[in-house]
């Protein structure tokens, strides 16, 4: 705001609007890095836009972060449950290895947390697997007047700059991402014998019952990671199924993936959002070509 | 003055006609706008471009014969191991991938492989996208502006080469009327709408700060993907992260030079070169370096709102 | 259609459920809304509870079907209904341990595997949630309501003056009659109308559509929204297709339905 018409002040306090003259002022004289060095300067991957929602929030991008890691088992198995734990056993490795490699980071840069996080899991071969993290570490710069606890260490979230936004705007804390996974074999033989042969259109009690439970555990490993957070709840739960085929089993990979939050002493924070009708429609083409 | 001899770059760009009052520019109707709220003209379309002969490191493919190597030194004379070691001794990322079959280095091209930073291609590269907005810089600053928005960079390879390259550098100069030009105009791959928000941040863009690396990728016969061996692929991912951790490693260093940090970085992978299975892996990244000229703004409040679908 | 007996759950799905219970009489929600249907769910006055899923692996292959006619198979539309019915009688049975009021974001899928040949999993999973004002909000059958609309759809719902009571759905499996081949030959080069396909493909999607109705008016809603018509061939071949008519019903809670006029925009970012 500007100064009041009758403050005896000397010197104006500076305008909060935005001014290109001053703008283009600063320009004008050479720029002296401080001499810390290439490390302080901050980078980012972020839009302009994003750098504005995460700002409004109290938080500044520090560097991108990383992490990798890579578990194997060896399929020297008798039966399809051995081969499961097995394969769920090297899940819960790449992704443990990849957590601490992002931390790790995240904490000689100083940092506070990571938001927009690309978790990746691949499978190279029938045995290999890789879990990629990938995101934008940031600080907490106190400029919205709540310095947020960060007791339980640096938080990781693959919510976007929007999200993240949206959540601490409503008084929530984003606690970290939760994994929970797990993989139910079903040996093939016993398969093919009973899947298919059936005289009716009927439910297949056992093949129902396993994969339900395969589900419910891949969810439950999810839960107790967030109640370790000491997090009130987990939202934008992905659950994602991949059926895999090796020599002996048919199986399907369970991986379930959130975001464990915490809710602020003062509960939900309304947004009070507005309606809105665009009016926009999509770009006409000038020339389409035939 | 004498006439502009329209052969030379500089002379094209006088010899150009110019209608008064009526700047070209590429911008759309609400970047124009956004532009203007923020105080500035725009002034003109402005470019500049390079054509390089780019020399790699590891022309011609293969090894054994005749490969010549950053600082001249073939690899005859010195053993496979020990060029690997005085590369990552001066700082260098090599690595080498042997044959999964048990084939040795000089056996057979089709299965050993190695991953080397090709530190000559990258600077070549480099310098190429360096002329190109330099040259930019130049054409803004002849029309008086004090920064130009809306970069963007890119390079193609000459048809029926494959090391000439030309580098192109595309944008529109702005002016703020009634105040001196700069020493030197600022450059931004922002659009005029991000770069509104960037002033409304407490931020001004100085200029474009870049990071480039390359990785000459000889593949060994896993990651030709050849199907007789199980087992994991680790050079390719390799090859790529190597690339991309030296272009961020550069983007700092660029930015640190101009302003208190980095913002609207685009990245690019791309494949440049292909020598039979071989090829130079490059990771390419642009950004704005920016410094801060207010810390007392007043916040944007962004409005939470439910938009009614069709 | 026919009751669904009291379904048991898994062992595994009662103690995650369970599990959740914390020690200050508080609960770890889980929920797959997005971070904007989140919030629009807690704006709106409710509060998730947790993600609930069902399912069921059914086989759904056998009907003999007749070459020439177009016909319904009753015997695939009933399995096709009971699968459904099955998946989300468990999820709704996971949404009575949490005592919630509703499930909100449904999601009916169905996903093939490679080992069963005729064999799907039919899998319905949400997100229960309970109101805030501590009313009761459970519908006619004195059952948390069901809905498949979005989180931004809940809250513009409530806010026009309604509430979802259950989520409805008819389905209709029918084979499309095969033409022989002398009244292929006959219209071969003519632009013309085959009524009997026509006539067919009309009968089945009244078929699915009344009896989504039905459901509707069982439960006493005063309308439904959000309908889908669905036409897919599953694993049958191209001439036997199942409709699938599926909506959320709901009743009116207030006499007004006015909203305050949306604001119109024009985007300035192109």
């Amino acid at each position: 705001m500007r100064a009041p018409a009758d403050s005896g002040a000397a010197a104006a306090t500076p305008s909060r609007r935005p001014d290109i003259g001053a703008a283009l002022e600063t320009l004008r004289s050479p720029y002296r890095p401080d001499g810390t060095g290439a490390r302080d300067t901050f980078l980012s991957d972020l839009t302009v836009g994003e750098l504005i929602l995460l700002e409004e929030v109290g938080y500044a991008p520090v560097e991108i972060v990383s992490g990798a890691g890579s578990a194997s088992w060896y399929p020297q198995f008798t039966t399809a449950g051995t081969e499961a734990r097995m394969w769920g056993e090297a899940i819960a490795t790449a992704i443990a290895a990849a957590r601490s490699g992002i931390y790790s980071e995240v904490s000689q840069r100083a940092a506070h947390g990571v938001v927009a996080m690309r978790l990746e899991l691949e499978r190279e071969r029938a045995n290999l697997l890789t879990c990629t993290m990938l995101g934008t570490a940031v600080r907490a710069t106190g400029e919205t007047g709540q310095k947020p606890k960060h007791r339980e260490g640096p938080f990781t979230t693959s919510l976007s700059a929007r999200d993240f936004h949206l959540l601490t705007r409503a008084g929530y804390q984003a606690a970290g991402i939760v994994i929970g996974a797990s993989v139910v074999g079903f040996n093939a033989r016993s398969a093919a014998q009973s899947l298919g042969l059936a005289r009716e259109n009927m439910e297949l009690e056992a093949q129902t019952n396993a994969l339900y439970s395969a589900r419910e555990q891949a969810m439950a490993m999810m839960e107790r990671e967030a109640l370790s957070l000491k997090a009130d709840g987990v939202v934008a739960v992905e659950l994602s199924e991949r059926p895999v085929n090796t020599m002996l089993t048919h199986a399907v990979e369970l991986v379930a993936i959130g975001t464990a939050v915490r809710r602020g002493p003062a509960g939900h924070k309304p947004l009070d959002p507005t309606l809105q009708l665009s009016l926009d429609d999509p770009t006409p083409e000038v020339f389409s070509s035939g | 003055m004498e006439e502009p001899d329209p052969d030379t770059i500089s002379g094209a760009f006088h010899a150009r006609p110019r209608v008064r009052g009526a700047p070209t520019s590429n911008l759309s109707v609400a970047e124009a706008a956004a532009v203007r709220r923020v105080g500035l003209s725009p002034v003109g379309f402005v470019m500049g471009s390079a054509v390089m002969q780019l020399t790699s490191a590891f022309a011609g493919g293969g090894y054994g014969g005749g490969i010549g190597l950053a600082g001249g030194m073939g690899l005859g004379g010195v053993g496979f191991g020990g060029w690997l070691s005085s590369a990552r001794s001066s700082g260098l990322y090599a690595e080498s991938y042997p044959c999964v079959h048990g084939f040795g280095f000089g056996v057979s091209a089709d299965h050993y492989g190695f991953n080397a930073e090709n530190t000559a291609l990258a600077g070549g590269l480099f310098e190429g996208y360096r002329l190109a907005l330099a040259r930019l810089s130049d054409e803004a600053r002849e029309l008086d502006a004090h920064g130009a928005i809306g970069i963007e960079l890119s390079f193609e390879h000459m048809v029926g080469t494959s090391s000439t390259a030309t580098f192109l550098a595309t944008g529109t100069a702005v002016a703020h009327r009634g105040s001196a030009p700069l020493q030197a105009p600022f450059l931004t791959n922002a659009s005029g709408q991000n770069f509104e928000r960037l002033i409304g941040l407490g931020y001004v863009a100085a200029g474009m700060a870049m990071g480039l690396g390359v990785v000459y990728v000889q593949p060994n016969c896993l990651a030709r993907g050849d199907l007789t061996v199980v087992g994991p692929n680790a050079q390719i991912p390799s090859a790529v992260g190597a690339a991309r951790s030296r272009a961020r490693q550069w983007l700092a260093r660029s930015g640190h030079a101009m302003g208190e940090g980095v913002v609207h970085t685009e990245w690019t992978d791309s494949h440049f070169g292909r020598f039979g299975e071989s090829w130079n892996q490059l990771a390419l990244a642009v950004g704005t370096a920016v410094r801060r000229w207010s810390t007392e703004l007043e916040p944007f409040a962004p409005r939470a709102v439910v938009s009614l679908r069709p | 259609m026919t009751n669904i007996p009291e379904q048991q759950l898994p062992a595994d799905a009662l103690r995650r459920l369970r599990e959740t219970e914390e020690p200050g009489g508080g609960r770890l929600f889980t929920s797959d809304l997005t971070v904007n249907e989140f919030l629009l769910v807690e704006e709106a006055g409710f509060t998730p509870l947790g993600l609930v899923m069902g399912s069921s692996i059914y086989q759904i292959g056998l009907q003999t079907r007749r070459w020439s006619q177009s016909s319904e198979l009753e015997k695939l539309t009933q399995a096709m209904y009971t699968a459904r019915e099955l998946a989300m009688a468990r999820m709704e049975e996971e949404a009575d341990v949490l005592s919630a009021d509703g499930i909100v974001g449904v999601r009916l899928d169905v996903n093939y595997y490679e080992w069963g040949r005729s064999t799907a999993e039919f899998i319905a999973v949400g997100t229960a949630v309970k109101a805030k004002d501590g009313a009761s909000w459970r519908n006619a059958e004195g059952k948390p309501f069901t809905s498949d609309l979005s989180g931004q759809d809940f809250w513009t719902l409530l806010q026009a003056g309604f509430a979802p009571l259950g989520l409805v759905l008819g389905t209709c499996v029918y084979h499309v009659a095969h033409r022989s081949f002398m009244s292929t030959m006959a219209t071969t080069g003519r632009a013309t109308e085959l009524p009997n396909f026509t006539q067919a493909l009309y009968d089945a999607r009244e078929r699915a559509m009344a009896r989504m109705e039905e459901e509707a008016a069982r439960l006493q809603a005063n309308g439904i929204v959000g309908v889908q018509l669905v036409e897919k061939s599953h694993m049958w071949g191209s001439h036997t297709i199942e409709f699938l008519a599926i909506g959320t019903g709901v009743r009116s809670i207030r006499d007004d339905h006015v909203v305050p006029p949306p604001v119109p925009v024009i985007t300035m970012d192109r």
